[in-house]
């Protein structure tokens, strides 16, 4: 039986000019509708008339993180090849300048990017923790951690993240 | 897959085969009598000024004919039969007819009546035939043969009353031929084929094979007995195509930008290379007659170092060699090449498309 | 002494085509060279399938005839579905309509040499 197949990418927007901070600064929100209209735009322009029919009939913004700047975008199997060319050849995404799109992971289903993106975002905030040097934003963040990750045990990870 | 990035391409077939006309083997014979249905002639060679007399005089006159609106009926005459099929060797092929879209007949030298018919006229002619290899899955073409020279294909007998029947009351079939005879006796004209037709009252006109030859001058050509042939076989079947097509690879290729083609190497230039065209209609008779014209040329003091002769086939004929099933999908390509070499060996490309069988 | 290959992929496949252009009297804005035709085919091909597609797809004009606009093609078999799908779908050149007419498609140069379709018996 010939299967309906999927890609999902994983994608982060990365503001160059703002890495060092790893925080979006914009003032306003990104949405859906303005990614998936430049992403269409720049596969028309890369593949011309045949990649962006291909594309449009089949691709979906499923999942968008204004906060993090990550987005999931879910496209056919065969027009897949179409978006991956293209990905690093954008530079503007709705009113944002000058980024360029981070793929992170790509996935056949969104249960294993589901995943990837929590232990991705796991080390992440491991990352972050370091940078925090102020020991009150350090306690909020802590909190705010433990009640979000019921399960997690204590203990364990006060010992695994250095605190000074 | 949804929207592929690489799409698949017609399938063909290239036969390359090397070998020597003193091979006892060797299958020339049959390769050039078995390919009825030729519609050019091309014979190229090196450091020639101009092509032979003696293979100039095999292929200009020959003379072929061709008539209008004659019903198939007429073909299946006891007396025609009699007359042309049995004594001698009646080449047809219908004029005009597209196989690919329409129905198309031949009458083939062994006295086969080949028509290949779409469904709606399979079903209305009635005839008895066979699905064409081509088109198993969808049925779309048939093939009907009628053995024109089988001893129970006489008037009276079942079939042959059947077989007249469908011809002329049920579908009044009619087609253009293009048709010549080559009779065993040699002392009968082979005009008289052509009589027979016009004292029916059938538009009959004589035609004339036509020539068109070139020189060209100092040209880059290929040199055969550097090249290994075995891996650049098709190279060399690209260059005599482009010398076919009259491309002077070295005008085109100043510009990178629009052609990369270049002549396959090793080669050097000649002074000149001679190329001639004769179109028209030839029997295999006339095609073997060239070969060996040409295979004594090459053992005459100053002989080039070889000769190609190149006879494509009809794009819409029904079969190609010997009855194989052929068909026109993109291109209805049944070509075959002989070059020769002075000391008899040759190598021969056998060249047909998607709707055929290997040769 | 007796060899036999049979080649089952022709490397290139050939097409002769010829530009249509509506009011063909009326002289173009720039004469159509061989260059000018070549690029008429590229951007056939990268209207259709992009700056990437139709860069992917390299094709050779072999030979051009300004006079009928004609011209013998070149292009890689695995290739030939999008440059004749390209062509297929162009309208336009240099803001005149034209069309482009595909004559004959053959995997051989050799099969472009005879159109037995097209020939006049006399």
């Amino acid at each position: 039986m010939v299967r309906f197949k999927n890609r999902y990418f994983v994608l982060e927007i990365v503001h160059p000019l703002h890495a060092s901070t790893h925080r979006s600064v914009q003032e306003q929100k990104l949405t859906s509708q303005e990614v998936y209209h430049s992403l269409k735009e720049e596969v028309h322009k890369s593949h011309g008339d045949y990649g962006s029919a291909a594309f449009s009939i089949s691709c979906n913004v499923k999942y968008l993180n204004p906060y993090t700047n990550t987005i999931f975008v879910r496209i056919r199997r065969g027009p897949h090849r179409f978006l991956a060319t293209t990905l690093p050849f954008i530079k503007k995404i709705g009113k944002q300048d000058n980024i360029f799109l981070n793929t992170l992971y790509v996935g056949a289903t969104v249960r294993n990017c589901h995943k990837f993106l929590r232990n991705h975002n796991r080390q992440q905030l491991a990352v972050l923790l370091k940078k925090i040097t102020h020991p009150e934003e350090r306690k909020k963040l802590q909190t705010s951690l433990l009640r979000a990750c019921v399960l997690e045990n204590v203990e364990t990870w006060n010992t695994q993240t250095p605190m000074q | 897959m949804a929207a592929p990035l690489n799409f698949n391409s017609p399938k063909n077939l290239l036969v390359f085969e090397q070998s020597s006309f003193s091979n006892e083997k060797s299958r020339h014979k049959t390769v050039i009598g078995d390919h009825y249905f030729n519609c050019a002639v091309e014979v190229c060679s090196p450091n020639v000024a101009q092509i032979p007399t003696t293979v100039t005089a095999s292929l200009s006159p020959s003379s072929y004919y061709i008539v209008r609106n004659l019903p198939l009926s007429r073909l299946i005459d006891k007396e025609f039969i009699e007359a042309f099929v049995r004594n001698g060797a009646f080449y047809a092929v219908s004029l005009n007819t597209r196989i690919d879209v329409a129905n198309s007949v031949a009458v083939l030298p062994t006295g086969k009546l080949v028509l290949s018919v779409d469904k709606d006229m399979y079903e209305t002619l009635g005839l008895e035939g066979r699905r064409s290899i081509f088109s198993q899955t969808r049925e779309r073409k048939f093939v009907i043969e009628v053995e024109l020279t089988k001893p129970s294909f006489t008037p009276g007998k079942k079939n042959y009353e059947r077989t007249k029947w469908c011809f002329s009351e049920r579908l009044n079939l009619r087609f253009d031929f293009v048709f010549t005879w080559v009779p065993h006796d040699k002392s009968i004209c082979s005009s008289s084929v052509g009589k027979y037709f016009s004292g029916m009252g059938l538009s009959v006109s004589s035609c004339r094979a036509q020539m068109m030859s070139n020189t060209m001058k100092d040209v880059c050509v290929p040199d055969l007995l550097a090249l290994n042939i075995l891996e650049n076989s098709q190279d060399l079947f690209e260059w005599l195509g482009a010398v076919s097509c009259y491309i002077d690879s070295e005008e085109e290729a100043s510009n990178d930008f629009v052609s990369m083609y270049t002549t396959p190497s090793p080669c050097n230039i000649c002074t000149q290379l001679t190329h001639a065209k004769w179109q028209g209609f030839f029997t295999p008779e006339a095609i073997a007659m060239v070969i060996d014209e040409i295979r004594l040329y090459l053992k005459t003091p100053d002989h080039p170092p070889w000769a190609s002769v190149t006879v494509h086939g009809y794009a819409d004929s029904p079969v190609s060699w010997r009855g194989k099933e052929h068909g026109y999908h993109q291109g209805g390509e049944n070509i075959y090449t002989y070059i020769v070499f002075p000391n008899d060996n040759y190598w021969l490309y056998m060249a047909v498309g998607s709707h055929d069988v290997c040769p | 002494m007796y060899e036999r290959r049979v080649i089952t992929k022709s490397e290139f496949h050939y097409m002769r085509v010829s530009l249509d252009v509506q009011n063909p009297a009326k002289a173009l804005p720039v004469e159509l060279t061989n260059v000018y035709f070549k690029q008429a085919v590229t951007a056939a091909l990268t209207r259709l399938f992009g700056d990437i597609g139709g860069a992917m797809v390299a094709v050779d004009v072999l030979k051009y005839n300004e006079g009928d606009r004609s011209a013998i093609l070149r292009v890689h078999s695995h290739n030939l579905v999008k440059l004749w799908s390209a062509l297929t779908l162009t309208d336009r050149y240099m803001s005149r309509k034209c069309a482009f007419r595909v004559h004959q498609v053959s995997p051989y140069l050799m099969g472009l040499a005879v159109n037995s379709r097209e020939y006049e018996h006399t």
